[in-house]
Order: structure tokens, then C-alpha cells, then sequence
């Protein structure tokens, strides 16, 4: 792990209306670390990462990649500066195959990077091979059950070739064997040297997994810090659990 | 003084008028989430059906007017809200924008068929003749009060959405529709009720325009003004909307007022004034967040068309053009060269809207850049004229797409139309005038004469090698269509128009995207206008109107847009239906309604006829012994038309039935074939069809409980 975050958030605050979703946030991702966001539903989690790809302006605060100010910039550009994302809410391209999903976003990576010696089939056979999708990748995506779905996001995301990888529950909808395969994706990744946040309400998968666990409630920082430490945290049981449990 | 006071008062009376057609739109929208594009057209059949009972049979006046506002236009939008609106619950936006235009598209038609415009359907105004003088300004009773309906509408829409419980009900079924339903609400209820207010209310406003306006059909688009109030408003506050009208009646008059109509210039400016307005305010719309899919996914298929299919159909295309070159006159071998030609400008809708999701209703006015451009640097029908065509087009597509990038949807649609209107009504009717060293010429207040493309070893007198040329051109932009399906800028425009969202955040700079898609589409629409050009002989700027850019679309779009077939189709109902027509007279009418009513029953089938009779006909491919005997059968058939034992009408419904029939057995003997895949791998390794849902039926044994 390198000293300066390659992911820096500062005191991000996001309204809807009257709602605060988020209020003075502040969240890093080290290079080589896998950064836990967990927190019940509607604690901002989502909105977190709409704020760091430039899909939500923030009201007030900072988003850095790898010290370089991006909070005004458009999404496109974030991408380019390394960062890439899955959805909760699957994105993916629904009219294209498995393979084609994966290769698209190879094709955008090699375009902006002007590398015409890339070849984006090659890459897609890569990462399909990489995070299992041998079996089904000429299926037209709106037919894989949501497990296999939210692989190809990933497999997708890493198709750009990302420093910063943001999953958003990427493990729901996989089975105890799928989610024991992604445990160890995860870890290989953060081995290569990505910087890997993610929010997943399987906590068993995120306290194995994780470096650094950042506990969101109702828009708030509740804890930071190690996994073995968020567990014994009085304030993060009491807001996953409720009061008068110990 | 006097002058800016009277036109003050004239603008505030248009204004009142806009604003009633305008809060008639933002109603139906806010509260059944669709678009209205044909409210202009329900406003001006409204006029026409005040016309028919007050004129033409003799009503009196307020009997007339209160039995098409109160029973007639209310009735129509109750209809148009159970037979069409209700069951678009649900599909894309696209789907809903392509329906209501189909509705402006059979509302022209049918407007054109029962009144005739070449006979003149004047109105007076309410109590003709009668003025006031307030101040130094006299003001017609007519108008004061169309002012003082305006403003009572405006409060009386105002206290029914915010003060009644049914009002309360509209305005939460936007909200969220199931929950309004769950608290006991009646959503389908408010929706038919918002829908026919808006029809009386578009009805009010085409009685009220009509005397000053002229009724005709033209009328339609006076209404398409108030779509730019409807813009500043947002399309959801009242108020802003009916500021916006005002703003519009202002513009509207001072422009009549001061500027000088004598010079060829600034004419047709005027006119062009609300759509100038309507430009500017949904470019000043406020940036929307990017949009991710919406709920309900549609059932959209866009198979990858494979390069023997495609090259073999284009072949099948040219050599039946061929063949029926030897069976058909020189004039209609004319008339079938327009079904190419339309059919390239339909192709440049493939890569826009069926790919990109970018819907345009400006393609006509692409065209008709081309075919300028032909016309004046293709003088001796040299192909270089399409390449010109192509260029001019092209940068214009991309001037066009420029401000407008941050729009989609509705906003894009309303865009574009606003600046095909704004090409039609003025400047396609701009005299020659020079921009720097460059001296632009348009239509030159008139028709100019475009030279038929000339290609080297064909006679250019014979209109018969002419119609294969074009044949032959349509199939290379067909290939060029399929060609970019098949790249990966293809697969790009497939990846942002299914989500746009996710395509930022691969790093896929969309405005620039976008704005090549735009400009490629546009370059298409170009040489086909060209081309279209070079089949009319002589071109007029009401060959490439806004109106005419609306069936091109709606038939696209029914044909199937993801696909390059959809363009012949199109081409073949433009340009099939008047050859059938010239034989079978009353079918001329017919003709007129029919592009809009094939739009309007789109909700059903989403992917097209197209890839339809594709599906149907995919057995045949298989099946070599059938294919080979269908061929032979044709022959067969050409020889004896040949031969004069048969006439054309018999040859052609001999030549579908020979095709039913093949594709028939075909399928018969695929469905009883036995190296068919196990089901449970169909859908993994290829798309379900229609045939494998009947097979799941039938060994699951469905059919018999479904009887």
C-alpha cells in the first residue's frame, strides 16, 4: 500500500430536496487495498459512488483520483482518469452478447488510450476467462440469472482497464461457491494493484475480504477502520442491529 | 406608440391563444406521462369540425361551438386515450413519441381527405365586425375574448389540479402510478378525464386561430407553437407555461410588426419566430442527470445481420428490379425509382434512431440539403453531386446535433422538429445570398431543376437502367448500414442507447458520439436527397417539409428500425401505395390515413414487420430442395408474364402465393424435423423465437390447457 489514497473524498454533502443523503462524507481507497462501504439500505452508499463517477453533483466537497481534483469534471473523463464502476442496478448493455458487453468497453479504453495494436477480442476472452463467464458468453446478457449478471459488470469494469474499481453489491444474487470465487477475484485484484471499494450487505464477504471497512447511516460517517474493529464498534451495532443490543 | 400598443394587445390575444393550446399539452402530460406531438393536428380538426357544423351545415354559432368543445373534442380524446394512449403504459418513450406523431400523421390525412384543401373553409370571428377602443387601440371582441377564456382556463386548471380530488389523483398517478391505484385511486379514470380536457382545450385554440390563421391543415403546426410555451414551462408549471405563451404572442406580434415583410430575407422569419423561441428554450433547458434504463425493459431484439444474408438479399433486390424493369412502363419504372431514393434517405434512420436511439424528425430537411446540393454542383448528374450532397448534409447534421446534444427523448424529437420548421418556413425560402467567399444557393424562391445521376455505361434517357442504378445505390447504403452494425461503433450506439449511463462511466465521451451519429445519418438523408432529387426532376422545398419527415419516420419504425429492410419497406409503402392506387381509385384516400394508422397499432408489435417476415421466412434458408423449386417456380412465372400468358396483376399475387407456400412447407417440414436442438439450450446459444415458445407449449403441454 502506497501512503497517498489513490481515492480521496472530502466532506461531500448531497441534498434531494430536503433529504440529506450524504453530509460531509469523507471516504479513501488505497492502491492495493479492497475499501468496505457498508450501512443500511438508504444510508447513501449508492449516491457515494454517483458523486465519485460525476453521475451526482455534490452540494459541497472534494473528489480526488490520485491527487488530481475530478469533482467537476464529466463522467467520461473520470473513467479515463482510471476509475471504473458496476451498478446496483444492473447497467448492462441488454441488446448485446456477454462478450460483446465486455468487449465495447475494451474497445472505449483502447480508443481514448490510441493504442491501435490492442486487439478488444483478445481482451473480452481475458476477462471472461478471468471472472468465469466461459460457459455463457455468446448468451445475450438479459438472459443470465442476476449472479452471472453482475459478473459481467465487473468483467466489464475491468475491461477499461481501471485503477479504481467501485462494486456496488456485486455479490448479491450469487450462491455460497460464486461468492467464495469472487472472494478470491477480489483479492487477486487488489494484489495487481487496484484500488477496489465495495459496498456489499453480505458483511461475512466484506470483514474477509476487506482492508478498511467505512460504516455509512443515514448520510454520516458512523466508523473507520479495520474489519476487526468496525465488529466490536458499540455505534455501527447499534445501527445495524438497533438499541438494546450488546 | 400607437403602434407598439396595438400590436402589445394583438401579441397578449395570440398569447391567450397559444396558452390554451399549451396548458391543453402540459395537462395530458403531467398527468399521463405522453407527449402530445398531435395536439396541433387535434386543434386544427377541431376547427375543421366547428367548420363543418357552423358553415357547412347551418348551426348556430354557440351551438356549434359548445357541441365540439364540450361533446365532439372531449369524445375524441376519451377515444384516443382507450383505444391507443392506455396501452402505452409502460413501452419506451420512443414507442409513445412514434404512436402520438402517428396520430398527427392519420389526423393530416384525414383532415385532407374529408375537407379538401383545395376548396377554402373560411370563419368569421365571434361577433364579427364588433371592436372596442381601449385607449388609443381598437381591438376586436374576438379577441379580448380569447384573452379572457385564456386566463379563466388558467385558473380553472389551476383549482382543478391543486383544490379537487381528482386533480389531487392527476397529479400522483405521475407521481407514482401503483401507488395511487393502491390507495384507491382511479389512474385510468384522471387519464381519460386529462385527456379529454386537452383534446377541448386544443379544439378551443384551433376555433380561436382559425379565422386569423386560415383553416387548412397548416393550422396544425400554428398549434406546434404552443409546444414552445409548453417548453418553457418545463412541460409541468402552468403558470410558466402561460408566461411563456405571452412571451411567444409578443414575439410574434412585434415581429409582424417591424419587420419589413417586403424583403425576401426576413419574410419567412416571422413565421419562424415560435420555433426560433421553442430553439432556444429547450437548448436553455436545465442539464438532466444521464439517464441509466428506464424500469421496464422493452422486448426489443437487434440481431447481428451476417454478411452472406445481407449480401444475398441486396442481390435478390437487384435482380427482381431487373426483372420487373422488362415487365412495368417507363413511368412507373419513374415512380419505383423514388422508392430507392426514399428508401436511402429511411436508411440514414437506421443507424439514428434504431441504433443510437436518437429519434429525428428532421431527415426529410437533410435530404432536402442534398438535394440542393445536387442540384447546383451536381449540374450534369455527375456522381461527385452525391458526395457534395453528402458533405453539405453531413456538416449540417452535426450543426444541428451541436446545441441540441444534451437533449434526448421528447426534447430531442421537439428539437429537431423545430429546426426542420424553421427550414421549411424560412430558410429553404431564402433568395441566393453569400457568407464570406462562399455563395449559397437554396431553392431560389421556387423549384430548381436537379440533373438525374448520370453513371458511366448506362443510357441516361432510359428511366428503366436509371431505376437499377438507384437499386444498386440502395444496396451499397444498405451494406454501409450493415457495415456499421457489424463495427464497433455499431456496438457503441447500441451500448448508449441501452444506457447511456454506463457508457460515461466506461470512458465513451457521448456528446461526440452522438454528434458522429448525427452527422453520418445526416450525410445519408443527404445523398438520398440527392438522389430523390434526381427522380422529381425539379425540386420544391415542400418536397422536404417537416410533414414529410413524419411518415418516413413512423414507417421506419413500423418496418422495424434496427434493421436496413425497414428502409425498402418504407420506401415501398411511400411509393408501392400511389402505383396501387393509380389502379384502384379510392385506395388514393386510404393511402393518405394509412402510414399514421400503421404507426398507431406499433404498440403491439415493437420489433417490426421486418424482422417479422425475416423470422417467417428464416425456415427457407435451410431448406435447399424448397428453395431450389421456388426459384424454378419464379422463372417459371416471369417466363409466362413474359409470354404475355399472364397479366401483371395475376403474376404478382401468383409470385406471393408461390412464396407463402414454399416458406409453408419449409416450415412444416423444419417442425418435423429431428436435429433440432434440445430446448433447454435454446436461448443460451441463440435468441428465443416465436416458433420455440410454441415448441416450449407444446411439450409442456400449455396449448391443450390454454383450449
Amino acid at each position: 500500500m502506497t501512503d497517498a489514497p489513490l481515492l480521496d473524498v472530502r466532506g461531500v454533502t448531497v441534498r434531494f430536496g430536503g433529504n440529506v443523503a450524504l453530509h460531509a462524507v469523507d471516504l479513501q481507497a488505497a492502491a492495493g487495498g479492497i475499501t468496505g462501504l457498508i450501512g443500511p439500505n438508504g444510508a447513501g452508499k449508492t449516491t457515494l459512488f454517483n458523486v465519485i463517477c460525476g453521475l451526482q453533483r455534490p452540494e459541497a466537497g472534494l473528489v480526488r483520483i490520485d491527487g488530481r481534483d475530478v469533482t467537476g469534471m464529466l463522467p467520461y473523463k473520470r473513467a479515463r482518469a482510471g476509475l471504473a464502476r458496476t451498478f446496483q442496478r444492473l447497467e448492462l448493455f441488454t441488446l448485446l452478447s456477454v462478450r460483446s458487453n465486455i468487449r465495447v468497453a475494451a474497445d472505449i479504453e483502447r480508443r481514448h488510450r490510441r493504442d491501435r495494436a490492442a486487439d478488444p477480442n483478445r481482451v473480452a476472452d481475458e476477462i471472461i476467462e478471468r471472472v468465469g463467464l466461459t460457459e455463457v458468453a455468446d448468451a445475450r446478457v438479459d438472459q443470465l440469472p442476476t449472479g452471472l449478471a453482475r459478473l459481467v459488470e465487473v468483467g466489464r469494469a475491468l475491461a477499461s482497464k481501471p485503477r479504481l474499481l467501485l462494486l456496488d453489491e456485486p455479490a448479491s444474487g450469487q450462491d455460497e461457491s460464486e461468492t467464495r470465487a469472487f472472494a478470491v477475484l477480489l483479492r487477486e485484484l487488489a494484489t495487481d494493484g487496484l484500488a477496489v471499494v465495495l459496498v456489499e450487505h453480505d458483511v461475512q464477504l466484506v470483514f474477509r475480504v476487506c482492508d478498511e471497512v467505512c460504516v455509512l447511516d443515514f448520510g454520516h460517517v458512523l466508523a473507520v477502520g479495520p474489519p476487526a474493529e468496525i465488529q466490536r464498534n458499540d455505534a455501527v451495532v447499534t445501527a445495524y442491529l438497533g438499541e438494546g443490543v450488546t | 406608440m400607437d403602434k407598439f400598443l396595438a400590436l402589445t394587445f394583438a401579441g397578449l390575444c395570440t398569447g391567450g391563444i397559444y396558452a390554451i393550446a399549451a396548458s391543453g399539452l402540459v395537462l395530458t402530460y403531467t398527468t399521463t406521462g405522453v407527449f402530445n406531438f398531435a395536439h396541433g393536428a387535434i386543434g386544427m380538426l377541431g376547427a375543421f369540425m366547428y367548420w363543418q357544423l357552423h358553415v357547412h351545415w347551418g348551426m348556430p354559432t354557440w351551438v356549434a361551438f359548445l357541441a365540439v368543445l364540450l361533446v365532439i373534442a372531449p369524445a375524441f380524446g376519451a377515444s384516443l386515450e382507450l383505444g391507443i394512449m392506455r396501452r402505452l403504459q409502460g413501452t419506451s418513450e420512443a414507442t409513445q413519441l412514434v404512436v402520438t406523431v402517428s396520430v398527427l400523421a392519420a389526423s393530416l390525412g384525414l383532415a385532407q381527405w374529408l375537407w379538401s384543401p383545395q376548396e377554402a373553409h373560411p370563419l368569421s370571428h365571434f361577433w364579427e365586425g364588433n371592436k372596442i377602443s381601449i385607449g388609443p387601440v381598437i381591438v376586436t371582441w374576438h379577441s379580448v375574448f380569447a384573452f379572457i377564456l385564456a386566463i379563466a382556463i388558467a385558473l380553472g386548471l389551476r383549482l382543478l389540479l391543486f383544490r379537487t380530488r381528482s386533480g389531487i389523483t392527476m397529479r400522483a398517478t405521475v407521481d407514482d402510478r401503483p401507488l395511487v391505484t393502491l390507495n384507491g385511486g382511479k389512474p385510468d379514470r384522471s387519464a381519460l378525464l386529462a385527456w379529454a380536457i386537452g383534446c377541448s382545450l386544443a379544439a378551443l385554440a384551433g376555433i380561436l386561430a382559425a379565422p386569423d390563421q386560415g383553416l387548412s391543415p397548416v393550422l396544425a403546426l400554428l398549434i406546434v407553437n404552443a409546444y414552445a410555451a409548453a417548453v418553457i414551462g418545463r412541460l409541468r408549471s402552468l403558470p410558466l407555461t402561460f408566461l411563456g405563451a405571452l412571451i411567444l404572442g409578443l414575439a410574434d406580434a412585434y415581429g409582424t410588426g417591424y419587420i419589413n415583410l417586403q424583403n425576401d430575407y426576413l419574410n419567412g422569419f416571422r413565421s419562424a419566430i415560435p420555433i426560433i423561441i421553442l430553439f432556444v428554450a429547450l437548448i436553455a433547458m436545465p442539464q438532466s442527470r444521464l439517464r441509466g434504463h428506464s424500469a421496464a425493459r422493452s422486448r426489443e431484439r437487434m440481431p447481428m445481420p451476417s454478411w452472406g444474408g445481407s449480401l444475398v438479399a441486396c442481390g435478390c433486390v437487384v435482380v427482381v428490379t431487373a426483372v420487373i424493369t422488362t415487365m412495368i412502363t417507363d413511368s412507373n419504372a419513374l415512380t419505383l425509382t423514388r422508392v430507392f431514393a426514399v428508401g436511402v434517405i429511411a436508411l440514414s434512420l437506421v443507424p439514428l434512431v434504431g441504433y443510437a436511439g436518437n429519434i429525428s424528425l428532421c431527415q426529410m430537411s437533410f435530404a432536402g440539403i442534398g438535394a440542393i446540393t445536387m442540384a447546383h454542383l451536381g449540374a450534369s448528374g455527375s456522381p461527385i453531386g452525391l458526395v457534395w450532397a453528402a458533405f453539405a448534409a453531413g456538416i449540417v447534421g452535426a450543426l444541428v446535433a451541436l446545441p441540441t446534444l444534451r437533449l434526448s427523448g421528447i426534447y430531442l424529437a421537439l428539437a429537431t422538429a423545430a429546426f426542420a420548421v424553421v427550414l421549411d418556413e424560412w430558410l429553404f425560402n431564402l433568395p441566393n445570398f453569400n457568407i464570406g467567399p462562399f455563395d449559397v444557393k437554396l431553392f431560389e424562391l421556387g423549384s430548381v431543376p436537379v440533373a438525374r445521376l448520370h453513371v458511366p455505361l448506362v443510357d441516361p434517357a432510359s428511366q428503366k437502367s436509371f431505376l437499377v442504378v438507384l437499386a444498386v445505390v440502395f444496396c451499397v447504403c444498405a451494406l454501409l448500414v450493415v457495415a456499421i452494425r457489424r463495427s464497433y461503433f455499431g456496438e457503441r450506439l447500441l451500448a448508449m442507447k441501452d444506457s447511456p449511463a454506463a457508457c460515461a462511466t466506461l470512458g465513451l465521451n457521448l456528446r461526440f458520439t452522438k454528434l458522429a451519429v448525427f452527422a453520418l445519418s445526416a450525410a445519408m438523408a443527404g445523398v438520398g436527397g440527392a438522389l430523390y432529387g434526381s427522380t422529381l426532376g425539379t425540386v420544391t422545398p415542400d418536397r422536404f417539409s417537416f410533414f414529410e419527415s413524419l411518415p418516413l419516420l413512423l414507417l421506419a419504425v413500423v418496418g422495424g428500425i434496427g434493421t436496413a429492410g425497414s428502409a425498402l419497406f418504407t420506401g415501398l409503402v411511400l411509393y408501392g401505395i400511389p402505383l396501387v392506387s393509380a389502379s384502384v381509385v379510392w385506395f388514393a384516400n386510404v393511402g393518405r390515413v394509412l402510414p399514421g394508422a400503421m404507426g398507431i397499432g406499433l404498440g403491439k408489435n415493437p420489433n417490426g414487420v421486418v424482422p417479422d417476415v425475416a423470422e417467417q421466412l428464416s425456415p427457407l434458408r435451410r431448406a435447399t430442395g424448397i428453395l431450389v423449386a421456388l426459384i424454378v417456380a419464379i422463372v417459371g412465372l416471369v417466363i409466362a408474364a413474359k409470354l404475355d400468358l399472364l397479366e401483371n396483376w395475376p403474376f404478382a399475387f401468383a409470385v406471393t402465393g408461390v412464396f407463402v407456400a414454399a416458406s409453408a412447407v419449409a416450415d412444416r417440414r423444419r417442425l418435423l424435423g429431428e436435429d433440432e436442438e434440445p430446448l433447454e439450450w435454446v436461448g443460451v446459444d441463440r435468441a428465443f423465437t416465436s416458433d420455440d415458445v410454441r415448441r416450449l407449449d407444446a411439450e409442456l403441454g400449455l396449448e391443450k390447457v390454454a383450449r
